[in-house]
């Protein structure tokens, strides 16, 4: 049984955020209307978070794309009231739209502010849901929604795999979007507990690193850090 | 469709009546076919993945397409397209937005005013009115009143524009710049060009670059094609592939790429030149430069003495009393050591190249800055070398028609705005909103007096929003799209793809209209275009190309190692042996390109006067002559060689009026580059990775520093004022800025649509300064004030 994780190389990421964009149009996510959008209503499933540190001349401004981390031990599983949200026995954690009653315990218990909640009806100006990816369901208002590593691209891989006769999903066959688009091929996706896959040989890498490690989630995403030569002129 | 009981019986009885008569009536079947189908949710149609290309800059990346029952899905990189292999900015990524935008303009259409309402009409009608015009004012001899502003700036349409142009009758074609045409016109005067009436291109070899000394440009924004350079980018830094390439940013505002490179070093507004001088320095004073090239292929490096006797300054010793670090430091704001310490890594090893200055369609740069950066190449002796920087013949579509000569093609805007000086009566905008967004409202004024304005935006936008007359073409994805080498790219390629989707609407692709339009215009035009539609056109063009002896189709990464072996022991096995096969492939596999077009030898002969790369340009001070009426013979002032030998000028002036601390800097932010993606919601959701205004609004980017100094909080609507003129925008913080500077986006919320906001333009603002040799427009970089709304 596969265990999906992603590595982002920080080295890599060119802050494009075409990550962001490649998942809205995959996963069905609404774009706002300008007045909701300046409210920061914006869903966006994975996004990138500049991280500031220092100030001038000795300033440096770190970018992080941050999907769902897919925990290990999540912290929205926990606390869901009816089980709209769990975490499969390939460890990613679902979101079940059918079963949400818009609690949004999950959002507040998120550490990484990864879970939207939908508060409207989402809107399409028409023709616009002409390009409705087929493969993802629309949600309604009032439920939470989240980075789901393009699920319903694992279950299409998986058929193909049944369709030829094979036991298992083969080596890059099942990549969610945002891994997809990376121009810099700044992101890796694949089984973690596989120690001949990419995504295992970089999580060992010594440059890598979990976010928020010390709450104990367990998160299946692994940063690596920025190269040696990083740094700012005075 | 949904069957109830009773049709279904209707039809089953339809279809069950015509096979007892001996001929099943098709109507019925399929009638039936129709009925029975499911609900669209479950059966939504055939996948199928296609390829296209993007047209939303002039990089123009190859993509995939997934379409599912005739419905464009998803956009994404095409593996097997060499210039972004896989990846996509997210630009690539909105097509579907652009696609099914509601905005979309589908039908032709024209209005006696702009602030009438439209009629929709027919091409015929609609086209012909235009083509009556045109008849007009040839027939008064007046065809230079009829101007086109292009954002395509490659590729066969562009071609088919500019000819169209000319064979019409005028002169006035403008394009978008390339961004590139400062530096190239620097290494044209420098290192000098074939005169053999061939187009040449300036392209760097990036990808083999080992430092890169990177003088303001916005690599990682609105640079050459983002997609490759993002690539390129993840190549650098790829453990993999070895020892890591260190990129150097210089620049004051902290862009994305200065955040995201290897050292950012914040030179002051407009010291690009010194800074570049100042390392020239070290490695002349260091002894650290390539002596054998500088020796044996350069000139004016040491003192020199002209014909006439009269005795001349070499860059060695220009460089030596000039640009001394006090100076040079005194100038950039920073430190000695630090130009020491890199000047010494970019001597250090092979592959070095600086790169720059950042241009923009408002701000073209400074050829004296342009000069002084490619003079660092030369004494690196990384012209024509691997990772180096060369200028090659532009290669691209051919346009296979008997005379081929086009308009000139211009890319300055103030060579348009003198033309708008002259009352035009036609202006055709094809693509062309970066031009909208560079007016200010004294030439939107000009516009509004030009009596028939035609836009061709597929969807409303700031051109459809002037026009009177619509010939709205298709997205990339609906029409045959090419590529061709974007600019920069160090290889020859073309590439052509078949339609993904049917044209939406009554919409047709521009290069069609321009042949139907040519065809009305003059009937004798008809032998001129023979062709009924593009495909054609493109199967012409594709024969003239299947006779090139060198290139390959496109293939997988695997399949480039491998050529690039067989061209270094000197074979060439070509993919094709005929006009046909050339053409299928071409179709099949996406395009075609030669992955040895880059030479990778030093270069050791240039088309200069003197036959060597040139310190002093020859070229240059014969055109200054010129332009200052100085005799060949006349010796002038001893000031002289200061304006040929690379140097620094101020461009702003040393005292600011009292309260215009700030120094705003214009740039195109990678959402808006080229212009044209203001009404793209999910484009406007992710307009700056930095934290603060959450797009739809227009913005200027603040250090942390001066706005805590002013009581600006992030997100805070402020006045920005110039000498001429003020404007509003939202505040972004950024930690780390370096105070003093100001960044402002080029592009903003959309204009025209359904989520139109009017906003002034930033060009409102802007106090263009001029170059003082070339005499036009090089920076806006502009003295504000800022205070609270």
């Amino acid at each position: 049984m596969a265990r999906w994780g992603m590595v982002i190389d920080l080295d890599k990421c060119t802050a494009c955020q075409s990550c962001v964009v490649a998942c809205q149009v995959e996963n069905n996510v609404p774009s706002m209307t300008p007045e909701e959008s300046l409210k920061g209503r914006n869903i966006s499933w994975i996004k990138v978070v500049p991280f500031p540190e220092g100030s001038f001349p000795e300033a440096k401004i770190r970018f992080l794309p941050l999907p769902c981390m897919h925990c290990d031990d999540p912290p929205c599983v926990t606390v869901c009231p009816v089980d709209a949200t769990n975490i499969n026995e390939e460890g990613i954690v679902r979101q079940i739209f059918a079963r949400c009653i818009g609690c949004r315990y999950c959002t507040t218990a998120c550490p990484y502010t990864v879970r939207y909640f939908n508060w409207y009806e989402p809107i399409w100006p028409q023709p616009m849901e002409q390009a409705h990816n087929p493969d993802v369901s629309v949600r309604p208002k009032g439920v939470v929604e989240k980075c789901t590593f393009c699920h319903h691209r694992l279950q299409k891989a998986r058929a193909n795999a049944i369709a030829e006769d094979r036991a298992v999903v083969a080596p890059g066959e099942y990549t969610p979007a945002c891994v997809e688009s990376c121009g810099p091929k700044a992101m890796y996706f694949g089984d973690l507990d596989d120690p001949n896959s990419e995504v295992s040989d970089l999580s060992r890498s010594p440059r890598a690193f979990r976010l928020l490690e010390e709450l104990g989630t367990r998160p299946k995403v692994i940063y690596l850090a920025e190269g040696e030569r990083s740094g700012t002129t005075g | 469709m949904r069957l109830g009981r009773r049709e279904f019986i209707t039809l089953a009885g339809g279809v069950a009546g015509g096979a007892a008569l001996g001929r099943v009536s098709l109507r019925g079947i399929s009638r039936l076919n129709e009925a029975l189908e499911p609900p669209s949710a479950l059966y939504p149609g055939e996948e199928q993945w296609l390829r296209s290309i993007c047209s939303l800059c002039s990089g123009g990346c190859g993509l995939k397409v997934r379409t599912v029952g005739g419905r464009v899905i998803k956009v994404d990189g095409n593996p097997i397209y060499p210039v972004n292999r896989d990846g996509i900015c997210p630009r690539g990524q909105t097509l579907t937005q652009l696609i099914y935008h509601p905005d979309r303009i589908l039908a032709p259409a024209h209005r006696s005013a702009i602030d009438q309402p439209w009629e929709t009409s027919s091409w015929d009608q609609t086209l012909e009115s235009l083509a009556s015009t045109l008849r007009r004012l040839r027939g008064a001899d007046q065809q230079n009143r009829v101007l086109m502003v292009s954002g395509r700036s490659r590729g066969l349409t562009s071609k088919l524009c500019s000819h169209f142009l000319s064979s019409y009758g005028s002169n006035h074609f403008f394009e978008l710049p390339s961004g590139m045409e400062t530096s190239q016109r620097a290494l044209e005067f420098m290192a000098g060009i074939p005169n053999d009436g061939k187009a040449y291109r300036m392209a760097y070899d990036l990808e083999n670059s080992r430092y890169i000394l990177n003088f303001g440009c916005d690599l990682l924004e609105g640079w050459g094609t983002p997609a490759h350079t993002m690539r390129l980018f993840g190549q650098w830094r790829d453990i993999k592939r070895g020892r890591r390439t260190t990129l150097i940013h210089f620049g004051p505002r902290l862009s994305v790429t200065a955040a995201r490179s290897d050292e950012w070093v914040p030179v002051e507004v407009g010291t690009l030149g010194a800074m570049a001088l100042g390392i020239a320095f070290v490695l002349i004073s260091e002894d650290l430069y390539n002596r054998s090239f500088v020796e044996s292929f350069s000139f004016g490096f040491e003192d020199w003495t002209d014909r006439s006797g009269q005795a001349h300054m070499g860059f060695r010793r220009w460089v030596r009393e000039e640009y001394r670090l006090s100076r040079v430091s005194e100038i950039t704001g920073i430190s000695s050591e630090t130009i020491v310490r890199i000047a010494r890594e970019f001597a250090a090893q092979p592959g070095s190249i600086a790169i720059g200055p950042q241009q923009s369609p408002v701000q073209p740069g400074r050829l004296s800055d342009a000069m002084a950066i490619q003079a660092l190449n030369a004494l690196v002796g990384s012209i024509g070398t691997r990772g180096g920087v060369s200028l090659i013949p532009e290669f691209g579509w051919p346009l296979p028609v008997a005379d081929g000569n086009e308009t000139m093609r211009t890319a300055s805007l103030d060579g348009l705005v003198a033309v708008l000086d002259q009352s035009p009566e036609v202006l055709i905008l094809d693509q062309a909103a970066w031009f909208i967004d560079s007016l200010d409202d004294a030439h939107l004024d000009m516009l509004n007096r030009i009596p028939l304005i035609v836009s061709t935006s597929p969807v409303e936008d700031a051109t459809s929003k002037l026009a009177t007359l619509l010939l709205p073409d298709c997205t990339s994805l609906e029409s045959w799209t090419d590529g061709q080498s974007p600019s920069a790219y160090p290889y020859d390629l073309i590439a052509l793809t078949p339609p993904v989707i049917p044209p939406r609407g009554d919409s047709r692709p521009w290069g069609e209209t321009l042949l139907a339009l040519a065809r009305m215009t003059d009937p004798a035009l008809e032998s001129v275009y023979p062709w009924k539609d593009m495909e054609s056109l493109y199967r012409a063009s594709a024969n003239e190309l299947s006779r090139r002896e060198n290139g390959y189709l496109f293939g997988t990464q695997v399949d480039e190692q491998w050529q690039r072996m067989l061209e270094r022991s000197g074979w060439w096995n070509p993919d094709w042996t005929s006009e046909d096969e050339f053409w299928d492939g071409l179709v099949n596999k996406g395009g075609w390109w030669d992955p040895a077009t880059w030479v990778s030898e030093p270069q050791h002969s240039f088309q200069t006067v003197s036959g060597k790369f040139e310190f002093f340009s020859q070229r240059l001070e014969a055109l200054l002559r010129e332009k200052g009426g100085i005799q060949p013979g006349l010796q002038p002032s001893v000031e002289w060689d200061r304006q040929i030998l690379p140097h620094h000028a101020d461009i702003l002036p040393d005292n600011a009026p009292e309260g215009f601390e700030w120094t705003l800097d214009p740039y195109e932010p990678l959402v808006f580059f080229g212009g044209a993606s203001r009404q793209i919601p999910f484009l406007q959701q992710i307009t700056s990775p930095y934290s603060g205004p959450r797009g739809w609004r227009s913005w200027i980017e603040m250090s942390a520093e001066d706005a805590h100094r002013m009581g600006i909080e992030e997100d805070e609507t402020v006045w920005v004022e110039s000498a001429r003129s003020r404007i509003q925008r939202r505040v972004r913080i950024l930690e780390g800025g370096k105070p003093g500077i100001v960044g402002a986006p080029l592009g903003g919320a959309p204009t025209t649509g359904r989520w139109a906001r009017v906003e002034s333009t930033l060009a409102e603002i802007l106090v263009p300064i001029s170059d003082p040799y070339l005499g036009v427009r090089s920076h806006a970089t502009t003295r504000v004030k800022i205070y609270k709304a």
